[in-house]
């Protein structure tokens, strides 16, 4: 044997003891809180025709942070008195949204792709920035009560690798659920993915939708049935401030944000203060009741006569259509249901 | 037999060879190093427009206002004398009101030199028009109806107007109808330049109260405020659109 095939032999050895030594010691990994921070990607399918889908890069969608945000979505822990979380006033079954008088609630419905909140606008931004107000401002969420709790504790670490919560993380998870809160499985989908046929009605009634004879795409356009933009569709003669009690500017006056007509059929009553109770009541208003004010939108051509005056029949065939934009999946989706049930 | 194989295999060698000489891959002897930006302006009567004023009185007498102002600019072409013509890629969306729209730098550059002259398409050629070609907001909001043909508005230019003493609002809205293209070829008048520092800045002028003239007297009240599904209005407004924009270049 040369020296040299002995060195060898020896560093070899010498190794390998080393190696097996160190195996006795306890590694740091060993205790739990010296894991590594490894999180499971969550991969959103966007529905085709849907726009692109803004992610953040410092709010990756994971399994562990969509986990916990539909926690603390149906959990009173986020408010300061614990008397109410976010599925108090956005029943799932409901789309997400509930009657509540003069003062409706907003659907969350595909909110990944809104950047307008409010019904008078009053807020505007990324869903991570709204989810921060509404910790925030809207509970007040005292921090130190999630801080205090052993089980949040455990699934901030897992979803954000942090050991102290913030509003910031509790938004950040918030608004991963929002994310995934998406309803794309309607009759009108179905047509359009070449799944369902449309009936004469309801194809009558998307002609109807998409002309300017109703003129319903040019505000609730697209694959989410809004442009997220708050108008003034001439409810009234005496508009509410609407989006001028936060601008101040005159030409805010009576503007709201244009709902998403997704689930429509779920949603009575309707506008922002609930004035009407069927579609019928909708659309016979967008027929004959608008009122042409200063500050009316320039979409709603023909306020001049009260609105677009459609026939007995066209109504029925824009109410067929607005009800094929009815998803009932998305009001039993499991993986948006209340975690605690 | 054997012989026409060997023909036939003669030919298919030299139609292929043939094939290759009509479509050839010319080297790049240019340097695009010349950077294009260009401001957008909206008038009224030569001067900036007053938003949301009723004040303005069309060819046809109408008092009118303007609330909306959104648009696209296509194909922006740089003419040359005996080069081949520059044409830019970037389809731009322009909005009132969002200044990051109205000044813009074109994500690809252009030779130096010297340019007879500048075009551009108002709207989108059909072969352009693509539907669910936008991912995103504000461009993803300009969609045009399938019904109607798809693709995207070329334009919404939007506001109110006095008949009989009656307020009521117009939607001068285009776009390809049916299939039917009325997009609209821009020629800039005394668009000639030649670079300088690498860098060319074109302020791009749209007088608004052209759209309403020349060569047709636009009648608010004939064509009535929503357009969109009539072929004749879209047809005049392609008309119009011809003298609607001036340019300085520099």
């Amino acid at each position: 044997m040369k020296w040299n095939n002995i060195i060898g032999v020896v560093l070899t050895i010498g190794l390998f003891s080393i190696s097996s030594c160190n195996k006795d010691e306890p590694s740091p990994i060993d205790d739990p809180s010296n894991q590594p921070y490894v999180t499971t990607p969550y991969t959103i399918d966007v529905p085709i025709g849907f726009p692109d889908l803004i992610i953040p890069e410092d709010n990756k969608t994971t399994i562990e942070g969509v986990a916990l945000g539909r926690m603390l979505y149906y959990d009173n822990i986020l408010d300061k008195d614990s008397a109410r979380s976010c599925a108090t006033c956005h029943i799932q079954n409901e789309n997400f949204q509930t009657d509540n008088g003069s003062d409706q609630i907003l659907s969350h419905i595909n909110f990944a792709w809104s950047n307008n909140f409010m019904w008078n606008g009053g807020f505007t931004g990324t869903l991570e920035e709204v989810m921060l107000f509404e910790v925030e401002h809207f509970f007040e969420t005292n921090i130190a009560r999630l801080n205090a709790n052993e089980e949040y504790k455990k699934r901030f670490k897992q979803a954000f690798d942090v050991d102290e919560i913030t509003s910031k993380e509790a938004a950040y998870a918030l608004a991963q659920f929002q994310r995934i809160m998406i309803s794309s499985n309607s009759k009108f989908d179905k047509y359009m993915r070449g799944q369902a046929m449309l009936t004469d009605l309801e194809m009558q009634g998307m002609i109807l939708y998409n002309t300017e004879e109703a003129d319903c795409f040019h505000c609730h356009g697209t694959s989410l049935f809004t442009d997220n933009i708050p108008r003034n569709n001439g409810l009234d003669e005496f508009p509410e401030d609407g989006l001028m009690a936060v601008t101040g500017i005159p030409m805010d006056l009576g503007r709201f944000k244009t709902p998403s007509l997704r689930n429509i059929e779920f949603t009575a009553p309707y506008m922002h203060d609930g004035r009407f109770q069927t579609l019928e009541e909708v659309v016979d208003f967008y027929s004959t009741g608008v009122h042409n004010t200063a500050t009316v939108d320039p979409l709603m051509v023909y306020a001049y006569k009260g609105g677009v005056d459609l026939s007995d029949d066209d109504k029925k065939a824009l109410i067929a259509f607005l009800k094929t934009l009815s998803d009932t999946d998305y009001l039993t989706n499991t993986e948006l249901s209340d975690p605690f049930n | 037999m054997k012989k026409l194989f060997i023909w036939s295999l003669t030919l298919v060698f030299f139609a292929g060879f043939t094939s290759c000489k009509e479509d050839p891959i010319e080297p790049p002897n240019e340097v695009y190093d010349t950077e294009v930006n260009i401001n957008f302006h909206h008038l009224a009567n030569g001067s900036l427009v007053d938003m949301d004023t009723m004040k303005y009185i069309s060819a046809h007498g109408d008092t009118i206002s303007i609330r909306t102002i959104k648009y696209f600019v296509t194909r922006l072409t740089f003419h040359r004398e005996g080069k081949s013509d520059v044409m830019l890629k970037d389809m731009h969306y322009v909005e009132e009101g969002l200044d990051n729209t109205k000044s813009y730098l074109y994500s690809t550059k252009i030779p130096s030199g010297t340019y007879t002259g500048i075009s551009f398409t108002y709207g989108f050629v059909n072969e352009d028009n693509i539907s669910f070609m936008f991912g995103s907001a504000p461009e993803y909001q300009m969609f045009w109806p399938e019904n109607m043909g798809g693709g995207y508005h070329y334009q919404k230019i939007e506001g109110q107007y006095y008949v009989n003493g009656i307020k009521k609002f117009y939607n001068f809205h285009s776009g390809g109808l049916d299939d039917e293209d009325y997009s609209i070829n821009i020629v800039l008048a005394n668009s000639e330049f030649t670079t300088q520092n690498k860098s060319v800045l074109i302020d791009l002028n749209m007088e608004l109260m052209n759209w309403f003239k020349n060569p047709v007297i636009w009648d608010f009240d004939y064509f009535g405020a929503a357009i969109m599904g009539n072929h004749e209005a879209q047809a005049v407004i392609q008309q119009n659109g011809a003298d609607v924009f001036s340019a300085t270049v520099q």
